[in-house]
């Protein structure tokens, strides 16, 4: 009696839960039909940071592609592509995915603390859109390096946002891309590679990612189980 | 009982989730949000409206009942809209990462500007952002319960780029299932919470 009713508990909580997986995991809860997505950095600017915050890298563009490249080299299964072209349609849901500066967002100003913003369209469950805008306002100095990040770093950023791009929800897991604290961190660590295969191919083998957490959430109320077992057996006996 | 009780707790828990973040916002500390924010009011959402515009983009339109005033130039009993970027229209979703707030919740929110359309009108986005549950627990950006609310005496930033977590430096929260099993960490109650903020103010 005792089994069945831990049971229903734990189907009944499986079910309200999984409409609501997307922050229980490292994944916004949704993702791109095929694990692909083309980037257009024709709108960056042609030009590079001033000073000694570019680090070998002499465009911004040249570093959008490098943020890509260095997803790619990650074996993520999701695989990232720039193209120089200008694109259309950043600000609705259709056309191409466009990463550009802009001192708004499609007009809306940025507000006091957004460094980036996606804009990502979906329909259900499925990307199919994403669009990520740089805050080109004065107040933030934008770089390009690697290494300790007293500055604003414009690869750092862009991997983050593209992480987002993909799919992924921001990590617990410090040191990661994709944790809300940058750090000296500025190529995808196991954690991010492995937050996104989750997603792509379904493996998982991240702590807490995929819906491992939410599945364990919902067999809590089983738990007792493996304690009562022995006692339900000596009973029977 | 004690199941249905623990089943209810964790389906709570699983309904406080939210959308994702998908941008990149600059923690902010409770001194900034209490000085830098226009207005500060404890309101309720009366209603919500996504609209999609000309352009072809999507934003809701909030309306909340103010309920009390903290600070700035709000009125009690006036109804206030604030825009949000995003929103769902004809199964078609922008997500920009907001929090939206739902018609039907009760919360404390950090204005950053009526005036000026921003893609999250709160400020630092989820960290102005605190809901009011019915059993009188406040719930931050980071869906924990508000159990302390203090002034900082560090730079919010520091020597790292530190991006939102939902919360503001200078509250601290706890898991909804840790409040009551935390000695001295009891959840602070709506008055005292709106106490430490207009004390912050003057």
């Amino acid at each position: 009696m005792i089994l069945n009713y831990r049971v229903f508990h734990s189907v009944l909580l499986l079910f309200i839960c999984l409409p609501f997986q997307s922050a229980l995991a490292e994944s916004l809860g949704k993702k791109w039909p095929k694990p692909a997505a083309i980037f257009l950095t024709g709108e960056l600017p042609p030009g590079g940071p001033e000073g000694s915050l570019a680090d070998n890298t002499t465009t911004w563009r040249a570093a959008a592609v490098q943020a890509t490249d260095r997803w790619n080299r990650a074996q993520t299964a999701f695989k990232l592509s720039t193209s120089n072209a200008s694109g259309s349609g950043n600000c609705t849901s259709f056309g191409d995915n466009i990463l550009s500066f802009s001192s708004t967002e499609c007009g809306t100003a940025f507000g006091a603390n957004t460094l980036a913003a996606t804009r990502g369209w979906s329909s259900g469950a499925t990307i199919i859109k994403a669009d990520i805008i740089f805050n080109s306002n004065k107040e933030i100095t934008w770089g390009i390096y690697d290494g300790p990040i007293p500055y604003t770093d414009f690869r750092r950023v862009a991997m983050h946002e593209l992480g987002h791009a993909m799919g992924l929800d921001h990590t617990t897991t410090p040191g990661a891309l994709m944790y809300p604290t940058a750090s000296d961190t500025y190529l995808p660590t196991p954690d991010d590679v492995e937050s996104l295969k989750a997603i792509y191919t379904g493996s998982d083998s991240s702590s807490g990612g995929g819906s491992m957490g939410y599945l364990v959430l919902a067999l809590i109320p089983l738990f007792g189980l493996r304690f009562s077992f022995p006692h339900r057996h000596k009973k029977a006996d | 009982m004690f199941f249905i009780k623990k089943v209810l707790l964790l389906a709570a828990l699983c309904c406080l989730s939210q959308p994702g973040l998908a941008s990149s916002i600059l923690k902010v500390n409770i001194q900034q949000l209490v000085n830098q924010a226009e207005s500060v009011f404890e309101g309720e959402v009366v209603a919500t409206t996504p609209e999609m515009n000309a352009d072809g983009s999507i934003y809701t339109y909030v309306d909340f009942l103010v309920l009390d005033v903290l600070s700035g130039n709000t009125n009690v009993g006036e109804t206030i809209t604030l825009r949000f970027t995003g929103g769902t229209v004809n199964g078609l979703t922008l997500d920009m990462g907001s929090i939206i707030p739902q018609t039907g919740e009760h919360g404390v929110y950090f204005i950053e500007s009526n005036s000026t359309p921003l893609i999250n009108p709160l400020y630092g986005w989820s960290q102005g952002h605190y809901r009011i549950l019915t059993n009188g627990n406040i719930i931050a950006g980071n869906n924990q319960v508000v159990v302390k609310v203090g002034a900082t005496d560090h730079n919010t930033q520091g020597s790292k780029l530190k991006l939102s977590t939902g919360i503001a430096s200078g509250i601290t929260t706890l898991p909804p299932q840790k409040v009551n099993s935390v000695p001295l960490s009891p959840p602070i109650s709506l008055y005292e919470f709106k106490t430490l903020i207009k004390d912050m103010k003057q």
